[in-house]
């Protein structure tokens, strides 16, 4: 029986194993990388779908052949025994809580979700390597809201409340429906009102609520459902956990890592900042977002489109909430 | 129709907020109620309140505290009515205790 480790030594050279599964190797890219390499940038995982996961994206065409190697070669069955007597399996999947997913759930999960099982495998090991370099995303993508402020390609937090209401609106291309109101402005024709296009926006100001919504609704719409949302929609990503000084590593991860396009980012006028985002591209893409997001902090529900989130420009017990960091 | 949270044992905790300053993010406000217990009347049966998160279902043995149920309510049926015009649910929870009784805020 093949020792999963050695294979993985194989491909990816000495590996500083921090658990039964998972350890820090140097990066199949590193040639490629233009930023700093840190010893903790790159990691390989040989349970689940085994997977080398770099920090970096210049590398990522050598990691993913490099990834494709150690599938093949971790394809045939293995069994490794943990500490405590515990056997884990190819294709089985080691929780951060220590239980051992086994792959007989993770194909009766994907049977249950009509997902390809495949896909669920993934699914299920982006959660649990989610949660073994949580720290390090924290440490290399820090941005505490200080320096988001000072990065900001756009002075935008000291505008005032009309100007930061009609810089949002700029987000938005020109055809929307846009969405503001109170949380309950929702599901009665007289609630139409606060549906409209941009240009009605524009003349109005941020007088009509301290929420609005990451989707355009179809016009003549007055319920705030997903049924109604028009297609047109940032992701807003935002946390009920993570302080202002933690969650801007996770926006900068989506910004500099994958690439998720960063529009702006809304201090609430309370505990928390919303970043405002390009869509995943796809439901596949949605998915793994979604389980890695979750892992970080973040709130799942941030997925239902028609969510509502707090719009800039409104005041909120005295303070205002605004835009702190605006893309040029 | 069977639901996997009826089948869990749902553990009631304490009341986390103490002393004025504690504060404690809950999730979304999904049940209020009273939980039946001994003789209907005494320490075993006490106001509840049920909140949601991720995969989470937490129940929170609530204290005696008009201010605080009444804002619990309206939060409730917030989101009640959201949930009936819009299909979804959207009221998440801050609780503080301060001097002056509970501030219950949205994030």
């Amino acid at each position: 029986m093949i020792d999963p480790r050695q294979v993985a030594a194989s491909v990816v050279g000495a590996v500083d194993w921090q658990s039964e599964v998972s350890g820090y190797c140097r990066c199949p890219g590193e040639s490629l990388h233009t930023h700093k390499t840190g010893k903790k940038d790159c990691r390989v995982n040989v349970d689940g779908a085994p997977t080398i996961y770099c920090f970096h994206a210049s590398c990522a065409p050598v990691v993913a052949e490099a990834n494709r190697r150690l599938r093949q070669e971790l394809g045939s069955p293995w069994t490794l025994t943990l500490p405590g007597g515990k056997v884990l399996r190819a294709g089985d999947v080691l929780q951060s809580s220590g239980a051992i997913l086994p792959r007989e759930t993770v194909l009766a999960r994907a049977k249950v979700e009509g997902r390809h099982p495949g896909e669920q495998l993934i699914l299920e090991t982006l959660v649990a390597m989610a949660g073994r370099f949580k720290p390090e995303l924290f440490e290399k993508f820090h941005w505490p809201f200080g320096q988001i402020l000072s990065d900001s390609p756009l002075l935008v937090a000291d505008r005032d409340p009309d100007d930061q209401f009609r810089t949002w609106l700029k987000l938005w291309p020109a055809h929307s429906t846009v969405w503001v109101g109170d949380i309950y402005s929702t599901g009665r024709p007289e609630h139409a009102t606060h549906f409209r296009p941009l240009a009605d926006w524009y003349q109005i100001g941020p007088a009509m609520g301290n929420y609005t919504c990451g989707s355009a609704f179809k016009p003549g719409t007055f319920s705030r459902s997903n049924a109604n949302c028009d297609g047109t929609r940032f992701l807003v990503v935002e946390s009920d956990s993570l302080t202002k000084d933690e969650i801007g590593a996770v926006f900068a991860y989506l910004n500099n890592r994958l690439r998720y396009n960063l529009h702006a980012i809304i201090d609430t006028a309370g505990k928390s900042l919303h970043g405002w985002f390009d869509c995943p591209r796809n439901k596949v893409m949605e998915d793994r977002l979604k389980a890695a997001l979750t892992v970080f902090g973040c709130d799942p529900k941030l997925f239902t489109y028609s969510q509502p989130v707090r719009v800039p420009g409104a005041w909120r017990d005295g303070k205002l909430q605004r835009i702190v960091w605006l893309k040029d | 129709m069977t639901m996997d949270i009826i089948a869990q044992k749902l553990v009631v905790r304490d009341w986390p907020l103490k002393e004025p300053g504690d504060e404690e993010f809950f999730g979304y406000l999904v049940a209020l109620g009273v939980f039946p217990g001994g003789d209907w009347e005494g320490d075993r049966i006490f106001p509840y309140a049920d909140f949601a998160y991720g995969d989470s279902y937490a129940r929170f043995r609530l204290p005696y505290d008009d201010g605080l149920l009444e804002q619990l309510q309206k939060h409730l049926a917030d989101n009640l009515e959201i949930l009936a015009a819009s299909g979804s649910i959207a009221v998440k929870l801050w609780i503080q205790l301060t001097e002056n009784g509970y501030k219950v805020d949205l994030p």
